[in-house]
């Protein structure tokens, strides 16, 4: 059953098996993923420059004139919990004198940001923990809709490479006078469009790819699985420290401090007894043993469990944590990214970069133009579908006469469902799907004229 | 669309191929317990990393006679102390902490008081790594 009018867009050739079998695969993933892939890059490019943002929009709380000398953090915490009455869980200590010191503060009502004028503990404010970025992260994820809409992401970031990968065979030039690094025609024109998405996914497959494959290790599924296997395998960090009788180490009380980097999350704080030090002793220690500023330190829930101080900074090879106990002020561990395994090394750079943190502003561009790509393919996909739309159908791409056509599909998908279980559980779910509705549709027209 | 697989193949082959290297001891924030003069033993504390499975097999130090490597554990609700008669065994890329009310080190007969603010040298000698030396401060809790 040929269908007419199907043509290879580009030169008006017929358009061969390989090539139906990759656009029926293209048009249908794009057509599930592409309105939450545009969420995620709206989200994500916002995120990106999370900091800026932050600044303008709480301009008051982030900035304090610059002064010399500091009040005690004591103080600090004092003045927060004076001032939102509840339990201190994080206290961030600014680098530079113009910044205002962060307090987070556990109330029943959720977790609240205090800032304080560090040199006189004055409180400047305070907001929901996170701030408007908080709400953007978790739109992000989807985790803003529950935990099943963030199973979404997993799907989405594996189709995204599907569509990235069918693509490029797509994009392949087959003798075309153009559409290939340039673009053609105007905007009036389906050919415009056409070439618009190819040139954009050509240039920008490698970014698209890159941020879904590094967006991974927070999945749900395939994240979790990847923690275990790096910490199972000790390509992770340095574990947490342990003391005393083997088995005294607790573990109870998951939900660590939000500073946590990704690859500690597997690992529980080590336990220590007795009651706690001031805020300022542990600080002071922290920066004794050369920890700089900025640092968050995380105080944790339970009495007896060790403090934590996490220097943060853009770069991953910068970033360090120490652990001190919390009656002594005993440091339990001082991990760097030198000491991480490989695993770790390779999946936090990841993150760095994904965040577009660890190479400066070039880096930001880079995935901020990622995040432009996007759109520029979903606007330019829909318009091309628009612009050629049959009447009361979906005017999806027929299925190949050649079924060895799926061969190839199935070379690039499969290893991708593999390394990606909710990839290949919603491959399942699809084909399932298509093949239900392909019988019910051939049984209703015995002629099998419609696809 | 290579990026994933890579990434995962990537993995064993980075941690088979990445040479071993020298095997060193970390030694962090060493500090002892104050000690008045004529007490028989005095405290010291410190975290060890090894970056190879590793033990910790003696340490010395000129204000005391010698000094035992410790063990506390709960037995039956009474707290023991042993010496660690074969030393104290790092695993590999493990903060081990020597801390207060778990394993420590004992200064047996210190040759004089020891008084917040002073240091302590303390060598260590460990099975494979190279012997390391450090001051550790003598304080009750951080200042």
């Amino acid at each position: 059953m040929t269908t007419p009018g199907l043509k290879s867009p580009a030169d008006g050739a017929p358009a061969g098996g390989l090539y139906r079998a990759f656009w029926r695969w293209h048009f249908y993933a794009g057509l599930l993923v592409m309105p939450v892939l545009m969420l995620m890059a709206l989200t994500g490019g916002l995120y990106l420059f999370r900091t800026n943002i932050d600044d303008v929009i709480y301009r008051p709380l982030m900035f304090v004139e610059a002064r010399a000398g500091q009040a005690s953090p004591d103080a600090w915490a004092a003045a927060a919990l004076k001032a939102v009455p509840g339990r201190l869980v994080e206290a961030d200590r600014p680098a530079d004198a113009d910044r205002s010191a962060r307090l987070v503060v556990e109330t029943a009502g959720g977790r609240r940001s205090v800032y304080v004028d560090p040199h006189d503990a004055r409180v400047l404010g305070d907001i929901p923990d996170g701030g408007v970025m908080a709400t953007v992260k978790t739109l992000h994820s989807l985790s803003v809709a529950g935990p099943i809409p963030n199973l979404l992401v997993e799907v989405v970031a594996g189709w995204a490479i599907v569509m990235v990968a069918t693509g490029v065979v797509l994009w392949w030039p087959r003798g075309q006078n153009g559409g290939v690094v340039t673009v053609r025609s105007t905007p009036s024109k389906r050919l415009f469009w056409r070439d618009l998405h190819a040139v954009t996914g050509l240039f920008a497959g490698a970014v698209i790819v890159f941020l879904a494959a590094t967006g991974m290790p927070w999945s749900a599924v395939w994240g979790a699985q990847a923690r275990k296997i790096v910490a199972e395998n000790g390509w992770g960090r340095p574990s947490a420290p342990t003391s005393g009788p083997a088995g005294e180490e607790d573990h109870s009380a998951h939900g660590g401090p939000p500073a946590r980097p990704w690859s500690l999350q597997e690992t529980d704080l080590p336990a220590a007894p007795a009651a706690a030090l001031p805020l300022a002793a542990v600080m002071r220690h922290a920066e004794d043993l050369g920890l700089p500023r900025p640092y968050a330190v995380s105080i944790p829930s339970e009495t007896g469990k060790a403090w934590s101080a996490s220097h943060m900074p853009d770069r991953v090879e910068d970033t360090r944590t120490l652990y001190l106990d919390a009656a002594t002020g005993q440091a339990l561990a001082d991990i760097r990214y030198g000491q991480f395994g490989p695993g770790a090394k390779a999946i936090e750079w990841g993150i760095a970069v994904h965040q577009g943190q660890q190479f400066g502003p070039i880096n930001k561009l880079v995935m901020a133009a990622g995040c432009v790509a996007v759109w520029l393919l979903g606007i330019s996909a829909l318009t091309m579908w628009w612009k050629r739309r049959p009447k009361g159908r979906l005017g999806a791409p027929a299925a190949p006469e050649d079924k060895r056509a799926y061969a190839w599909l199935a070379a690039v998908v499969i290893p991708l469902a593999v390394v990606y279980p909710l990839v290949g559980a919603s491959l399942i779910v699809v084909l399932g799907t298509d093949l239900a509705l392909r019988a019910a549709v051939r049984r209703l027209r015995p002629q099998g004229a419609v696809r | 669309m290579r990026t994933p697989l890579l990434l995962l193949a990537l993995l064993p082959v980075l941690a088979a191929c990445g040479k071993a290297p020298a095997p060193t001891v970390q030694a962090l924030d060493p500090w002892c317990r104050p000690a008045g003069a004529g007490a028989p033993t005095a405290g010291c504390y410190l975290t060890l990393t090894a970056n190879t499975d590793d033990r910790l097999v003696s340490v010395t130090t000129p204000l005391a006679a010698r000094v035992q490597i410790h063990s506390t554990s709960m037995d039956g609700g009474v707290m023991r102390m042993r010496e660690h008669e074969h030393g104290l065994p790092l695993p590999r890329d493990r903060a081990y902490a020597l801390k207060a009310g778990a394993d420590h080190l004992m200064l047996i007969a210190p040759t004089r008081a020891l008084a917040e603010g002073e240091t302590v040298p303390l060598t260590l000698t460990f099975e494979k790594s190279p012997p390391v030396t450090v001051q550790a401060t003598v304080r009750l809790t951080v200042p």
